[in-house]
């Protein structure tokens, strides 16, 4: 279990801080999913909740040890793979796990057998000698979740770790976070590729400008769920939206609006629209998605 | 195993211990070089004489070294060949030897030759091994050989230099004359001693006052004893001289009844020489400040490429997160690879000054004084520390790798290799002559400023606690050891605490 409390990094040089009072827990055998535009504070959160970044205030529990103050004994418990495999090109793979192994306390020959196995799990186990710098993206990110493993810790902060993947290496990731969860664990992870979030968080909490805006979980995403319609207008204009926004909450993307809860008939919408004198492409109904929410919620910040 | 021993050993195990060894194994190649092109100041040098009796040729040599005392141990081969004759074209084969014999000179520094050989002429040459020292630089008949003639029965014939039988000056560190005498036939010299009286020499017409010591008082110098006497150089009161006249000492070897049987005038200018020019090129000091040039560039090197791949390049490329993230404080993980970086310059340092020391000790049998090594390994691993710190706190105000190796090439070169031009520079823009007293203890004062100094200010303290001459800019500028060991614990220490501050506080 991770809980962040009150949460706030300010970088030098800069006014606005990256994180802002941000508060999130992470519980034991859930799939937290992590959601924000790009500089939302995502990656600071998680290098904070990892030990890497020092918080300029708040604080960080892991299961109860505080990451800062008791850096050793929590970090015993937390792993983190990063988006991008920081490690030295020249390395290779088995011998970079052992050494990792080491600062968990194992001894060489134990070290070697446990790292062993967890090369195979990831599917390298025919390049325990391989270079990083030899692997596609994919097997540098198999590579960090068997470095990730090497202590089995009960936190997992995934950053990114979809980014980057083809369809067979987002699968090995997605089966994999679902074990994790199965078997107990707290996995945080943060994703673009909301599809996937969706599909496997149990809650996802979503962050704006250093601040966390909201976290619910499957039954309230299901709940704000609902009828939408997806419209593509030739000549969208200000009037167009004024008269959507007045039928539902709409959201716009260059010539497609969407309008959660439409009080109307789909019919009587295009027919009103074309009298108009709107161009109407298409009007598709849809079911609310975590990525209409989001784009909502933000929509709603802003 | 803790984790923190754990990246000890990987650390002292990885690219620290490569850079080690690669600086190490550099350093060490220019410093035996630099040894080796090194002329030792112990000069052995030979003399002799030899005379025709009963059928052979009698070769006696002496082995001097250059304070003038005998050394023993020292292997001389001598090959006497008839002389070729060189008139016919082409040359015939050359002679077959008719003597070839090796001995050891005693204790006394003689060796004697007997060379069963008829009257006539021969040629000489000699081979010399003084093992002890690889390097002792050859003189007189030691360095190659000489020539047999056909001299009348009981005539002497001094052998090669010394030529003269009384010697000063070349043969004289200490204030002594080295007497060269034998007596009739080659005999040990009896009741023969040594007188010395001060005369005047007039440029142009000559002595210009007593030609020798008669109507003098002569001071007796004492007994000849042997083949070789050392006896005390004189302190005579001089007569009043013109700008036209130098002193001269005549030095004469009388008999039991007072005969002179040899006179000679030697020049003040000969005189003895307390520090001969050939001393400060020789080991020690003067040999020191040439090898502490490069020690001065390659420890600060070898501390920016260790703390480049141990901690700045990781901290910058991201590669030391994946370590952070583990159970270590970054406190810990700076602490350890800082740790293991001065271990590697400290083994580095030692290795380099004790294999210098060995080496000069192999090469030449004059190991350095064993109170150089301790101030000479501190002053190495300062310089090396003090510049890695520098480094490690640039890297902290960096944002990339390239920047890194950028400023530490720069800032090696700056404060290593062009440090003095640089000084020279601004103390011509402000208005010093260069080469002026004033310039010299800028120069020296400067050398605190500059991390990569450091050796060169030790050598410099060390030259100065010898006594030798290239000491005295340092004692001139006021840099004594408390001033030095000040400036390495803060160059070492304020880089480092700053930088644990950057780590601890600001990351």
């Amino acid at each position: 279990m991770l809980v962040a409390e009150h949460l706030t990094k300010r970088f030098p040089g800069r006014l606005q801080p990256a994180l802002d009072d941000a508060d999130l827990e992470l519980r034991d055998g859930e799939i937290l999913g992590l959601v924000g535009l790009n500089g939302a504070g995502k990656t600071t959160t998680i290098r904070v909740a990892a030990g890497l970044s020092l918080p300029t205030s708040g604080r960080v529990l892991v299961d109860g040890r505080d990451i800062v103050r008791e850096k050793r004994s929590a970090s015993q418990h937390i792993a983190w793979v990063p988006e991008l495999f920081p490690f030295d090109p020249s390395a290779r793979a088995l011998p970079l796990l052992v050494y990792f192994a080491g600062f968990h306390g194992l001894r060489r020959r134990e070290a070697r057998a446990v790292c062993r196995e967890l090369l195979a799990r990831v599917g390298l186990g025919a390049e325990e000698q391989g270079r990083v710098r030899d692997f596609s993206q994919g097997m540098k990110k198999r590579l960090s979740l068997a470095s990730a493993m090497i202590a089995d810790p009960e936190n997992l902060l995934l950053d990114e770790i979809l980014n980057g993947l083809d369809p067979e290496g987002i699968a090995f990731v997605r089966r994999w976070v679902l074990d994790l969860r199965h078997r107990g664990k707290a996995v945080l992870l943060s994703s673009h590729q909301l599809g996937e979030l969706e599909a496997v968080a149990d809650r996802v909490t979503f962050v704006h400008r250093g601040k966390v805006l909201r976290t619910i979980d499957r039954a309230e995403l299901a709940r704000a769920g609902g009828r939408s319609l997806r419209i593509t207008l030739r000549n969208v204009d200000a009037a167009a939206l004024e008269y959507l926004g007045g039928i539902g909450p709409i959201q716009r993307d260059g010539p497609v609006v969407w309008v959660t809860h439409p009080t109307v008939e789909t019919h009587v919408l295009v027919g009103e629209l074309v009298r108009r004198g709107y161009e109407v492409d298409e009007v598709r109904a849809e079911s609310t998605s975590l990525e209409a929410y989001f784009l909502q919620l933000i929509g709603a910040a802003k | 195993m803790n984790p923190y021993w754990h990246e000890l050993l990987s650390r002292l195990k990885g690219r620290t211990t490569i850079a080690v060894l690669i600086v190490t194994a550099l350093t060490l190649a220019l410093g035996f070089s630099s040894i080796t092109s090194v002329t030792s100041d112990v000069s052995l040098t030979g003399g002799g004489f030899e005379y025709y009796s009963a059928g052979a040729y009698h070769v006696s040599l002496w082995v001097y070294d250059i304070a003038g005392l005998p050394v023993s141990g020292v292997r001389i081969d001598l090959t006497v060949t008839p002389p070729q004759n060189e008139s016919v074209f082409p040359p015939p084969p050359p002679p077959p030897a008719i003597y070839n014999e090796t001995r050891v000179s005693d204790a006394a520094g003689a060796v004697d030759f007997v060379v069963a050989a008829p009257h006539s002429e021969y040629t000489v040459d000699v081979y010399t091994h003084y093992s002890p020292i690889p390097k002792a630089q050859l003189n007189g008949v030691l360095s190659g050989g000489f020539f047999l003639g056909p001299s009348p029965a009981g005539v002497v014939t001094i052998l090669g230099p010394p030529v003269n039988t009384v010697e000063s000056g070349y043969y004289l560190l200490e204030d002594r004359l080295a007497v060269l005498w034998s007596g009739p036939n080659g005999t040990v010299p009896t009741g023969d001693s040594v007188q010395a009286c001060a005369g005047v020499y007039t440029y142009g017409v000559g002595p210009g006052g007593p030609v020798n010591c008669t109507g003098l008082v002569p001071v007796s110098l004492g007994p000849l004893t042997g083949f070789v006497t050392l006896l005390p150089y004189p302190s005579l009161p001089l007569p009043p001289l013109s700008i036209y006249q130098q002193p001269v000492l005549f030095v004469q070897i009388v008999n039991a009844s007072g005969a002179v049987l040899y006179l000679t005038g030697l020049s003040t200018a000969e005189g003895p020489t307390t520090s001969p020019g050939y001393v400060v090129t020789g080991p020690g000091p003067g040999l020191l400040s040439g090898i502490s040039f490069f020690l001065g560039l390659l420890l600060p090197l070898e501390g920016f490429v260790v703390v480049y791949w141990s901690y700045a390049r990781p901290r910058l490329t991201g590669t030391v997160d994946m370590v952070l993230v583990r159970p270590v404080t970054r406190r810990g993980l700076f602490f350890v690879r800082t740790l293991a970086a001065v271990l590697g310059l400290a083994v580095s340092s030692a290795v380099i000054v004790l294999a210098l020391d060995l080496g000069l000790y192999e090469l030449l049998r004059q190991p350095l004084p064993g109170a150089f090594l301790a101030p000479l390994i501190g002053g190495l691993l300062a310089a090396g520390v003090s510049f890695a710190a520098l480094v490690l706190l640039a890297s902290h105000r960096l944002r990339s790798p390239s920047a890194v190796i950028a400023l530490g090439v720069t800032l090696l070169l700056a404060l290593s290799l062009f440090w003095n031009e640089l000084v020279g520079l601004f103390e011509y823009a402000t208005g010093t002559s260069l080469g002026s007293s004033s310039y010299t203890t800028a120069l020296v004062q400067s050398q605190l400023l500059a991390p990569p100094q450091l050796p060169s200010l030790v050598v410099g303290l060390l030259t100065l606690a010898s006594g030798a001459t290239g000491g005295t800019p340092y004692a001139a500028a006021g840099v004594g050891a408390p001033v030095v060991a000040t400036a390495a614990v803060l160059w070492v220490a304020v880089p480092l605490l700053l930088t644990y501050w950057c780590v601890v506080r600001r990351d």
